[in-house]
C-alpha cells in the first residue's frame, strides 16, 4: 500500500468570494462556505474568521481541529464512512494544506451533566503562555463557529459539528486539485530490511462503549468494547480513525489533528529501513471495567503483535484514571512473551511533582519516556479579541459552575485545558526530570 | 569564609559508643571526631565552625527538645550549609540525620546534605519529606566508605553553600527525592521512545525516564470482634451528592469532603441525588445511586441484625475522587479519620469507582 | 485515603472492582466490586437479582471488617 503525500503549504488565508490556493495563499469564498454549512438544519447560525500566530487572540468554545485533506487518486475519499464511502483508504495521492487548520467551535450544551460523557470544548490562546504551550498556536486556523439547534442530544450534535468541520476542510483542501505540491512524501512499508527489528505502535483508546459516541470512531463506526485490530499507518493519515467533536480537545483527549499527524508514526516512518522495520499500528480499546476485561484486552493485543512477529512495540494511550492499568496490563502481557516495549506517556504528579506521576506500575515497565506533567498552573493573560460562540466561559464544566468572561486573564489549574496543552504522543519536547 | 556546621552523633562525635546513645545534645566548637575527616576534605574552601552531636537514643525519645536545641545551635553559628553524617546502615542514625536536616532547612532556610546507604530506614523518612533543600548522596554500606562519602559531602556542601543550582538527581549523584520538574528538552519525546526502546531491543543499557514506585507497606487495622457490636461508617469517592450539588464538587481535582445526612432514610430515593465525577460514566450511578452508597442494603443487614440497630453512622462522607491529589486525598483521609473517631465509629465501609 | 483511615486504627473494607489497584497500593482489606461505574450491583440484574448481590457484598465487606488479616487481601462475594 503506497500513499503519496502531496503538501500545499499555507502562510496566509484571505476571506472573499472564491476558493483559490496559490504561493501559498488560500481564498476562501466566505458565503460559500457559510452556505455549505448551513445546508444543515441542525445548525443555526455560522460565522467564520481567521486566526493567526501571535494575535493576542483566544479563541473559544473549540470542539475538533482538523487539516485540510483530499485524496485525488487512490481508492475512497478522507474520512471514509462519514465523508467518505466505507471503502480502504490508505492508498493513491492524497493533498494536504500545511500550515493551517479548520477549528469547529460551537456552542453547545449538551444533556449530560457530569461524568465521562459530559461535553466539553476547549479554549486557545495565539500568544502567550497559553500559546507557548500549545502545538496549534503556531498554525493559522480558519475558524468556524456555529450554534446548534437547541435540544439536540449528544450524538446529533456531535454529526452536525464533525460534518461541517470535515466538509470545510475538505472542500479548502480541493482548491489544490491540478496544483503542483511544494513536496512529495511517499509512505510505504513494503520493503523490508532483514537486519532490523520489526516495531510496531500500540496505540490505547480510552471509549465509552455505553454512549451514543463512544470516542473513536472507526470507518465512522463507535469503537466500543471490541478487541485490538491492525491499521496500516496510511489509513490514519486518511482520516479513518476520528474523534467524539462533543467531548475532544479537552485534557487527555486528542484532535482528529493528532490523528492525521500521529507523531509517533511519522517518527516510526522516518525510521523505517534505517533503524527498524515499522510493522503498522495496533489500535487497542482500554478502560474495560472489570479487571477480568482489562486482563483479555491486554493479552489480546499482545498476542496480535506476537503474531505479526513485533519485536518490541511503542505503546501509548489516549485517557486518565483507571484506563492507565489496562495499559500496564499490556505492557506485561507483551514482555512475557518477549516482546520489549517503551511507553510514551503524560505524568499527573501534582503542581509541585512530589505525588506520584501515574496510577498504576508494573515491574515490566521499565521503559518509559515521559512527555511531561499536565498538573502545572496556567496563568493567561488578557486578550484582546475572542473567537468563537463563547464570550464566557466555564473553566469546570460541573454542574452549578459559574462562567468567566473570556477576554480576561484567566487561571488554569492545568495545562490541559488548554487545547494541544497536553502532549499526548511526543510530539512535544517537554519532559518531568527527577530531583 | 564559607562556614560549614556538621551534625553527627555521639559515636562520631568521638564520645562514646552504644553505652552514650542517651547523651543530649552537645556542641563542640570547631571540628571534632569525623568532622576532622570533612574538614580535611574541605581544605581551604571552607570551615566547619561548630559539630553538633546527640545521642541517638537522645533524639528518638526526645526529639522535640533535642531538635530546638540544635535549632539554637545552628542558627547561632550561621553556616552556609550543614551536613550531617554519613550514616551508612545506621537505622536510628540515618532517620536523625534526615529530621534534622528537615527542620534545619525549614527553620532557617539553610540548605542541607546527609549521606547514607539506600537502604537505610532514613530514606523511607527522605523521601517523605521531598524537602528541596535536603540533598542525600548514596553510600557504601558501612564505614569503610567513610573517606569516599566525606569527600563527595564536602564537595556538595560547598556547591550548596555558594548558592549553586543543584541539578536533576541522576546527573548530580544524590538520591531522587521524588520531585519531578517539567523541563524541555532538545528532542521530541517520539524520537526519544524510538532511541529507547531500540536500545532494548539491542540489550544495550538505557536510562528509563519514569521510575517504578512501590508503595509501602501500611500495617493492617486490627479486626472488629464482632461488627454488630460497633459503630460503622460509609466512605465513598463515587461522587454521589444531594441533586444540585449544594457543595460545588468539581467532576475531577477536589480538595474538600463532605457528610450527607442518611439519618432518617431506608435508601437513596431517585431525583434526589446525582453523581459528580469526571472518570467513569455516571449513567448507572445516577439511576442508582445505590451502587455507590448501599444504603438500601445497610438498612437491610441493620434490620436483620447484621449490622447493631443504631449503629450505622447517620451520615455518609463524600469526595469525588477523580484526579484526586495523592496528597489531597491524603489529608481528607486523615480529616476524615479524625472526624469519624471524634464520634466514635470504629469501622468503616469504603466504596471506591 | 483509606490507608489513612487505617493508619488512624480503623478497620476499613474497601469495595472496589479494581482490586489489583487497591493491592499494589496496600490496601488490606479489599472486597471485590462488581465494576467500575457499579461496584456495589449490577444494572444488568432485575432489580430484586441486583439488591441481593448488593446486600452480599456489603455483608461480604462487614465479614472483611472482622477477619484477621495479614497483609492485603481479597475477599470475593459469594454468588447469592
Amino acid at each position: 500500500m503506497k500513499l503519496e503525500i502531496a503538501e500545499f503549504p499555507v502562510k496566509q488565508i484571505r476571506l472573499c468570494q472564491r476558493f483559490s490556493y496559490g504561493n501559498q495563499l488560500l481564498e476562501v469564498d466566505e458565503p460559500g462556505l457559510i452556505n455549505l454549512v448551513l445546508q444543515d438544519p441542525r445548525i443555526s447560525d455560522a460565522s467564520i474568521a481567521v486566526a493567526m500566530p501571535g494575535e493576542r487572540t483566544r479563541i473559544t468554545g473549540i470542539r475538533d481541529i482538523v487539516e485540510p485533506r483530499h485524496k485525488v487518486s487512490g481508492s475512497g475519499q478522507v474520512f471514509p464512512g462519514i465523508l467518505g464511502p466505507i471503502e480502504d483508504v490508505g492508498d493513491g495521492r492524497t493533498h494536504r494544506l500545511s500550515g493551517m487548520t479548520v477549528i469547529a467551535a460551537a456552542e453547545y450544551e449538551g444533556t449530560i451533566r457530569a461524568g465521562t460523557t459530559v461535553q466539553r470544548s476547549a479554549i486557545l490562546d495565539m500568544s502567550g503562555p497559553g500559546a507557548e504551550i500549545s502545538r496549534f498556536s503556531s498554525d493559522i486556523h480558519l475558524v468556524v463557529s456555529f450554534r446548534i439547534v437547541s435540544g439536540l442530544a449528544e450524538l446529533d450534535a456531535h454529526t452536525a459539528i464533525q460534518l461541517a468541520e470535515y466538509k470545510i476542510a475538505h472542500r479548502l483542501a480541493q482548491t489544490t486539485v491540478g496544483l503542483s505540491p511544494e513536496k512529495i512524501v511517499t509512505y510505504e512499508l513494503d520493503k523490508l530490511e532483514p537486519d532490523l527489528p520489526n516495531v510496531m505502535l500500540v496505540q490505547g483508546c480510552i471509549t465509552d462503549p455505553q454512549h451514543v459516541h463512544s470516542g473513536v470512531g472507526y470507518y465512522g463506526l463507535s469503537l466500543r468494547d471490541s478487541m485490538a485490530t491492525f491499521l496500516h499507518p496510511n489509513e490514519l493519515f486518511d482520516g479513518a480513525v476520528t474523534v467524539d467533536t462533543t467531548r475532544s480537545g479537552r485534557g487527555y483527549y486528542p484532535t482528529t489533528w493528532d490523528w492525521q499527524n500521529h507523531p509517533l508514526v511519522l517518527e516510526l516512518y522516518e525510521a523505517h529501513g534505517r533503524t527498524l522495520n515499522f510493522g503498522g499500528v495496533i489500535l487497542q480499546r482500554i478502560r474495560f471495567e472489570t479487571y477480568h476485561g482489562k486482563e483479555v484486552g491486554a493479552q489480546n493485543a499482545a498476542r496480535l503483535a506476537h503474531a505479526m512477529k513485533a519485536d518490541g512495540v511503542l505503546v501509548t494511550w489516549i485517557g486518565g484514571g483507571n484506563a492507565f492499568v489496562d495499559v500496564m496490563f499490556t505492557i506485561r502481557a507483551c514482555e512475557r512473551k518477549g516482546i520489549k516495549t517503551t511507553l510514551v506517556t503524560y505524568e499527573n504528579g501534582g503542581k509541585e511533582g512530589k505525588d506520584s506521576p501515574v496510577l498504576f506500575y508494573v515491574s515490566e515497565a521499565d521503559a518509559v519516556v515521559s512527555t511531561g506533567s499536565l498538573d502545572r498552573p496556567l496563568a493567561l493573560p488578557a486578550m484582546d479579541k475572542v473567537i468563537g460562540p463563547y464570550e464566557e466561559i466555564k473553566i469546570f464544566p460541573f454542574p452549578g459552575a459559574a462562567p468567566v468572561s473570556a477576554r480576561e486573564p484567566l487561571s488554569l489549574e492545568a495545562r490541559d485545558v488548554m487545547i494541544g496543552g497536553a502532549d499526548l504522543w511526543g510530539r512535544g519536547t517537554s519532559k518531568c526530570v527527577e530531583y | 569564609m564559607t562556614t560549614i556546621v556538621h551534625v553527627v552523633n555521639q559515636f562520631f562525635a568521638g564520645l562514646g559508643g552504644e553505652d552514650k546513645a542517651g547523651m543530649p545534645v552537645g556542641v563542640i566548637q570547631g571540628s571534632a571526631g569525623a568532622a576532622r575527616g570533612l574538614q580535611l576534605q574541605l581544605g581551604e574552601e571552607a570551615k566547619i565552625t561548630s559539630t553538633v552531636y546527640y545521642g541517638d537514643n537522645y533524639f528518638h525519645e526526645h526529639k522535640e527538645d533535642a531538635l530546638k536545641a540544635i535549632l539554637e545551635a545552628v542558627r547561632s553559628a550561621q553556616p552556609q550549609a550543614l551536613v550531617a553524617g554519613p550514616a551508612f546502615n545506621s537505622g536510628r542514625y540515618g532517620v536523625s540525620c534526615v529530621e534534622v536536616c528537615n527542620a534545619i532547612a525549614n527553620a532557617l532556610g539553610i540548605p542541607c546534605v546527609t549521606a547514607m546507604h539506600q537502604e537505610n530506614p532514613g530514606i523511607g523518612t527522605y523521601l517523605d519529606f521531598a524537602n528541596t533543600r535536603v540533598y542525600c548522596l548514596p553510600t557504601a554500606e558501612t564505614t569503610a566508605g567513610m573517606n569516599d562519602a566525606l569527600k563527595r559531602m564536602a564537595k556538595f556542601a560547598i556547591r550548596l553553600a555558594h548558592d549553586e543550582t543543584v541539578g536533576a538527581a541522576q546527573q548530580e549523584g544524590y538520591i531522587p527525592r521524588g520531585i519531578r520538574r517539567l523541563e524541555q528538552t532538545d528532542r521530541p519525546g517520539a524520537e526519544r521512545a524510538i532511541e529507547m526502546l531500540l536500545k532494548k531491543i539491542r540489550n544495550e543499557p538505557f536510562e528509563s525516564e519514569l521510575p517504578m514506585e512501590v508503595w509501602d507497606e501500611a500495617p493492617p487495622a486490627p479486626p472488629l470482634a464482632q461488627v454488630n457490636q460497633h459503630r460503622i461508617a460509609l466512605v465513598t469517592t463515587s461522587g454521589v451528592v444531594p441533586w444540585g450539588n449544594p457543595d460545588r464538587f468539581k467532576t475531577y481535582r477536589n480538595t474538600h469532603w463532605r457528610k450527607y445526612n442518611i439519618a432518617e432514610l431506608k435508601e437513596l430515593e431517585p431525583g434526589k441525588w446525582e453523581t459528580v465525577h469526571g472518570g467513569y460514566n455516571v449513567a448507572y450511578m445516577n439511576q442508582n445511586p445505590h451502587f455507590g452508597v448501599p444504603l438500601d442494603a445497610l438498612r437491610s443487614l441493620e434490620s436483620e441484625g447484621a449490622i447493631g440497630p443504631g449503629k450505622l453512622y447517620p451520615a455518609y462522607y463524600v469526595i469525588p475522587g477523580n484526579q484526586g491529589s495523592p496528597a489531597v486525598m491524603r489529608r481528607v483521609g486523615q480529616e476524615i479519620a479524625a472526624d469519624l473517631k471524634k464520634d466514635n465509629v470504629e469501622g468503616v465501609l469504603f466504596v471506591a469507582t | 485515603m483509606s490507608k489513612e483511615l487505617e493508619k488512624a486504627g480503623l478497620p476499613v473494607a474497601l469495595v472496589s472492582a479494581m482490586f489489583p489497584v487497591a493491592m499494589q497500593v496496600r490496601a488490606n482489606r479489599i472486597v471485590k466490586g462488581v465494576s467500575i461505574p457499579h461496584p456495589c450491583g449490577d444494572p444488568s440484574l432485575p432489580k430484586d437479582l441486583d439488591a441481593r448481590l448488593r446486600r452480599e457484598i456489603v455483608r461480604t465487606a462487614l465479614k472483611a471488617l472482622e477477619a484477621e488479616v495479614t497483609g492485603p487481601t481479597v475477599f470475593s462475594p459469594g454468588i447469592p
